[in-house]
């Protein structure tokens, strides 16, 4: 049969997980990077996390959650709509309309420091054993054949065309050996940079006349995701 | 032999169906979207007031066993003589997310520099609830986007305003006055399941309650362009192929 039933099949019979307690699903946790860091770290479960953005899916205290694909992703989201340049916060629409993407791409807003997060490593520790010690972001990087655009009117604005590839479900995403995490477990996961860098200027930092600078008015964002299979209520 | 039979086989094994009553078939519900956090569809035909006409829901009597779900956009522009036509209007597997800012995209409205639009489906999750039991608690949507290599290519004048009639518009070059676009191509679909996800083989009937929704975690405004002038509508299409059983609860 189909790929769902023999993973299901598997991580039933070598995790113990009944196979009918197996549903289909994903989690998914944003880290907002408009800082100087060189840590960037993910909070997957609900009950550590302070706030939430509108678009993550993060684990429930008594949920389990076996996953089977993961994928780290870039997310910019547009502050000022209104056109005034001034950044304001985002808003849960303006979450839920800025796509993820899977490269840094040049024309859409991404500030160039971003980039370093492809050279980076992620680093994921259940209950302190060290389930992935270091894994190359550049694993998830793909560069789809149909890209964005950037074109200029005949009055030299600029205008974008067209629409970043995706050519599957689990575009950008890597296999992961199946594994079971649950709401309850002490989860770290975070990517290494290396070296402190400053993601994205501090908003405004380039003045009268720049207002509408990508980097004056958008907030960006390393995406972690995970798909597999949630576990309701194990606990 | 082909997947067809292999999966025929799998369900007449786990299931218990009869290997002879599954014929290769699909459900298709669509939903018109407004201003919401939440998307429901409908799949059964005794729960539906007016179904739209392309819509295919599972009769009070059938049962139907899900192998692939789809999660897809429609537009429908009106048409002059025909009102919406519905049964013109193709589906597709993504929306125009980024567009200049004087212009109007076929999935959004425009106002200001503001954009919304069913681009925010994609960063939901399906949920689908069979007989109060959760079948899929939280499945994401962004599993059916698809972008192929080739796109739509329109005509528009952009100084003049000009009607947008179809897709993602790519430019090819510069006139001396205006920006203009041209082109002749049909967003590409490479296979017969484009956009579709495998699925644990899960047998429906028409007598169940079925809860299948997407949910957005926040209102967003999703209508079509210029909606208060009633010229296009957006819908959310939700399509299971899979295996239909006929008279099954006769």
């Amino acid at each position: 049969m189909n790929s769902i039933v023999k993973e299901k099949r598997y991580i039933s019979e070598r995790l113990g997980v009944p196979y009918e307690s197996l549903s289909q699903s994903y989690l998914r946790a944003e880290t907002n990077i408009n800082i100087q860091t060189s840590k960037i770290d993910f909070t997957l479960q609900r009950n550590k996390a302070t706030s939430t953005y509108v678009t993550e899916r993060l684990l429930d205290l008594n949920d389990e959650f076996v996953i089977t694909h993961f994928f780290v992703g870039l997310k910019s989201v547009d502050t000022s709509w209104d056109g005034s340049g001034v950044p304001l916060d985002p808003t849960d629409e303006q979450h839920l309309v800025a796509p993820v993407d899977t490269f840094e791409c040049a024309s859409k807003y991404f500030n160039s420091s971003c980039k370093a997060i492809y050279n980076g490593n992620l680093n994921f520790t259940i209950d302190r054993t060290e389930f992935i010690p270091e894994y190359p972001v550049s694993a998830f990087r793909r560069v789809p054949f149909q890209q964005l655009q950037r074109v200029f009117d005949s009055d030299g604005s600029q205008v974008y065309a067209g629409t970043n590839g995706f050519t599957n479900g689990l575009y950008g995403f890597a296999n992961s050996e199946p594994t079971l995490i649950n709401g309850r477990q002490t989860l770290d996961l975070s990517i290494d940079l290396g070296d402190s860098i400053q993601v994205s200027p501090t908003e405004g930092i380039y003045g009268a006349g720049f207002e509408d600078s990508p980097i004056n008015r958008n907030k960006q964002y390393v995406v972690f995701e995970a798909r597999g299979y949630l576990v309701t209520n194990a606990k | 032999m082909n997947s067809i039979v292999s999966e025929k086989r799998y369900i007449a094994n786990k299931l218990g169906v009869p290997y002879e009553s599954l014929s290769q078939s699909y459900l298709r519900a669509e939903t018109e979207l407004a201003t919401q956090s939440v998307v429901d569809f409908t799949l059964q035909t005794n729960k539906v007031l007016a179904p739209t006409v392309t819509e295919r829901l599972l009769d009070l009597n059938d049962e139907f066993v899900i192998t692939h779900f789809r999660i897809g956009v429609k537009p429908v522009q009106i048409d002059p003589n025909q009102g919406f036509p519905e049964e013109k209007s193709q589906q597709d597997t993504q929306v125009e997310t980024y567009v200049p800012l004087d212009y109007a995209g076929l999935f959004g409205t425009v106002t200001g520099n503001k954009m919304f639009g069913p681009g925010a489906l994609y960063n939901g999750d399906l949920n689908f609830t069979i007989d109060r039991t959760e079948f899929i608690p939280n499945f994401p949507v962004r599993s059916f986007y698809r972008v192929p290599d080739i796109l739509n290519t329109i005509r528009l004048n952009t100084n003049t305003s000009e009607a947008v009639t179809a897709g993602v518009p790519t430019y090819l070059f510069n006139s001396s006055s205006n920006v203009e676009k041209f082109g002749s191509y049909i967003a590409q679909t490479e296979t017969s399941l484009y956009g579709f996800y495998p699925s644990e083989p899960t047998k429906i009937d028409g007598r169940q309650t079925i809860d299948l929704s997407i949910n957005l975690g926040a209102n967003v405004d999703m209508s079509a362009i210029q909606p208060q002038l009633g010229l296009s509508k957006n819908y959310a299409v939700f399509e299971a192929r899979g295996y239909l059983i006929t008279n099954a609860n006769d």
